[in-house]
């Protein structure tokens, strides 16, 4: 029973708190959202460019590409 | 209070270059004569004096044979060390591939651009600054120790990460590649068979002002991100001005059981390791700080020198990256190389269902991340302005540029014609015109066949009228 009321008391703190995000911190958590996405898109196309690069190369990539010392 | 003198500065990079020959596994580039190569690689818009360019570059091959390109000194970080830099990649791509055309054993060459292979052999990646000789008459823990602590606390933000196979067999991911080999705070050695300083004590300054020196860190990461390259020499210049103007005891790590000159590089180099970022160490403040905490500190001490209204905004983008840091690292993967390596590194674990770095596909990210170039005989058929921009447009690292790094890359332009042409904010432009009269050119002297050298300090930008200088034919 206790429970169930703490956990709606919870539940109204939580509608509390959403709806006091202001119009300019809902505009930024959404360019932030969008700037997550673009970040997401743009890391997943290089794995892709990577993978390509890997198999044009294959060879190279088995053997290494190891140097000599220097400073 | 010192004067606020521009920062001269400048790098030095020895590429990483591998070549693939026919019938023959492959290799680090090896070079039958040197010489032969410089002269058959030339673009035709350059002309040389020795090692010297006149682009006013220095191009040179080096200690373990490497293949060594010094960018001309500049004042400027974006317009100036990032710029000349991205020029430098296309000029050493543009002379590779002139050579591959010129040979016939080559099929392919790899350029790239990292200072650690997987055999955990190093070579170098320089940085050059000046600095006031006044204020820091030593290169020492006495003078230098902030900076020291900048160095050792920044590896998140400022290092090209790598994945390190470490002696047990496992593999794990460092922020730092160059700051593994370092084991000592000062000291004048370079190589690694003897042991690698955080700052270095060389004291070869190139000029004939005496109030000038020359700060040689040789434990840095070469950069992808012009982002990186550009907080690189901007902080490290911030910091300098907090020494030169008498802030720079305000912060002190406490040394503890550490042996004299190691305290500084033993915490380069756990922070550079410690992806976790929660190592507290003893400050003699009486404080306990993690890296992120330090590099708080450090802003706070720099925030109190007078500065140049470029450091202004480098020392903004450094606050608004600690602040992003530490609310999650992750922040930080569309500016600093070691956790946008990080953040590719964590996307194919998911894909590949791998939680081992030493996977096949996890070491191809950490090889092509610095890859500038590849290279292949049939790119070099026929090479013109273009053949280097197209070469290096193919590659990851331009990848990288134009979608995680594009906010912060220079104009095409601007770093083209930087490719065949000296920047004019220091004595650069000078060598640069003294070369094309055919004078002879070191550094810092010009001279003409029996006439006394003309001495050129680094930040004198003028260049002599044609009838005041003699010419060689």
């Amino acid at each position: 029973m206790s429970q169930e009321r703490t956990s709606k008391a919870t539940e109204h703190r939580e509608e509390e708190a959403i709806a006091e995000v202001s119009p300019e911190q809902q505009r930024a958590l959404g360019e932030q959202a969008a700037r997550s996405t673009e970040l997401v898109n743009d890391i997943d196309s290089i794995l892709d460019e990577v993978g390509e690069v890997l198999e044009a190369n294959a060879e190279e990539f088995v053997m290494g590409f190891r140097q000599k010392g220097g400073q | 209070m010192a004067e606020i003198q521009p920062r001269v500065v400048a790098s030095e990079m020895e590429w990483q270059i591998t070549a693939t020959l026919k019938d023959s596994p492959p290799s680090q580039l090896q070079l039958e004569s040197a010489p032969q190569f410089f002269n058959s690689s030339l673009h035709p818009g350059i002309l040389r004096s020795g090692e010297m360019l006149s682009n006013g570059a220095r191009h040179y091959q080096d200690v373990g044979s490497h293949l060594e390109y010094a960018t001309p000194e500049d004042t400027r970080f974006e317009e100036g060390v990032v710029t000349n830099e991205l020029a430098s990649e296309l000029f050493v791509i543009d002379s590779l591939a002139r050579h591959v055309k010129s040979t016939e054993k080559i099929q392919k060459i790899f350029l790239s651009k990292r200072v650690i292979d997987e055999s955990n052999t190093a070579w170098g990646y320089h940085m050059n600054l000046s600095a006031d000789r006044r204020s820091i008459p030593k290169v020492s823990d006495e003078y230098l120790h902030l900076y020291g602590l900048h160095l050792a606390t920044s590896q998140a933000m400022l290092g090209s990460g790598m994945i390190q196979q470490e002696g047990d067999g496992s593999a794990r991911y460092h922020f730092g590649q160059k700051i593994s080999c370092v084991a000592a705070d000062f000291n004048t050695n370079t190589t690694g068979s003897s042991i690698r300083p955080l700052i270095n004590m060389r004291d070869e300054p190139h000029t004939n002002d005496e109030t000038m020196r020359r700060l040689h860190i040789i434990s840095a990461d070469p950069h992808i991100s012009p982002w990186a390259t550009r907080m690189a020499f901007g902080t490290s210049s911030l910091v300098l001005r907090a020494i030169e103007q008498g802030y720079g005891n305000d912060l002190r790590m406490d040394q503890g059981a550490h042996t004299d000159n190691t305290a500084l590089s033993w915490l380069a180099r756990t922070n550079a390791s410690d992806i976790s970022m929660r190592l507290k160490v003893d400050y003699t403040d009486g404080g306990r700080y993690t890296a992120l905490e330090a590099q708080h500190k450090i802003i706070e001490i720099v925030e109190r020198a007078d500065m140049t209204d470029e450091e202004a905004r480098v020392l903004e983008e450094w606050k608004r990256a600690v602040a992003d840091m530490e609310q999650d690292l992750m922040l930080l993967q569309d500016r600093s190389d070691a956790v946008a390596k990080l953040a590719l590194l964590q996307a194919a674990m998911a894909r590949y269902d791998t939680k081992d770095l030493s996977h096949v596909k996890l070491r191809g990210i950490d090889e092509t991340y610095g890859q500038i170039a590849i290279i292949n005989r049939e790119d070099v058929q026929e090479i013109n302005n273009e053949t280097a921009i197209d070469i290096h447009a193919r590659s990851i690292p331009h990848r990288l540029r134009t979608s995680l790094f594009r906010h912060a890359m220079p104009q095409s332009a601007a770093i083209e014609e930087r490719v065949l042409n000296p920047p004019d904010t220091t004595r650069a432009v000078v060598r640069a015109y003294h070369i094309r009269r055919g004078a002879t050119v070191d550094w810092k002297r010009a001279t003409y066949p029996g006439l006394r050298p003309i001495v050129m300090h680094p930040l004198d930008n003028i260049v002599p009228p044609a009838e005041d200088t003699p010419e060689s034919a």
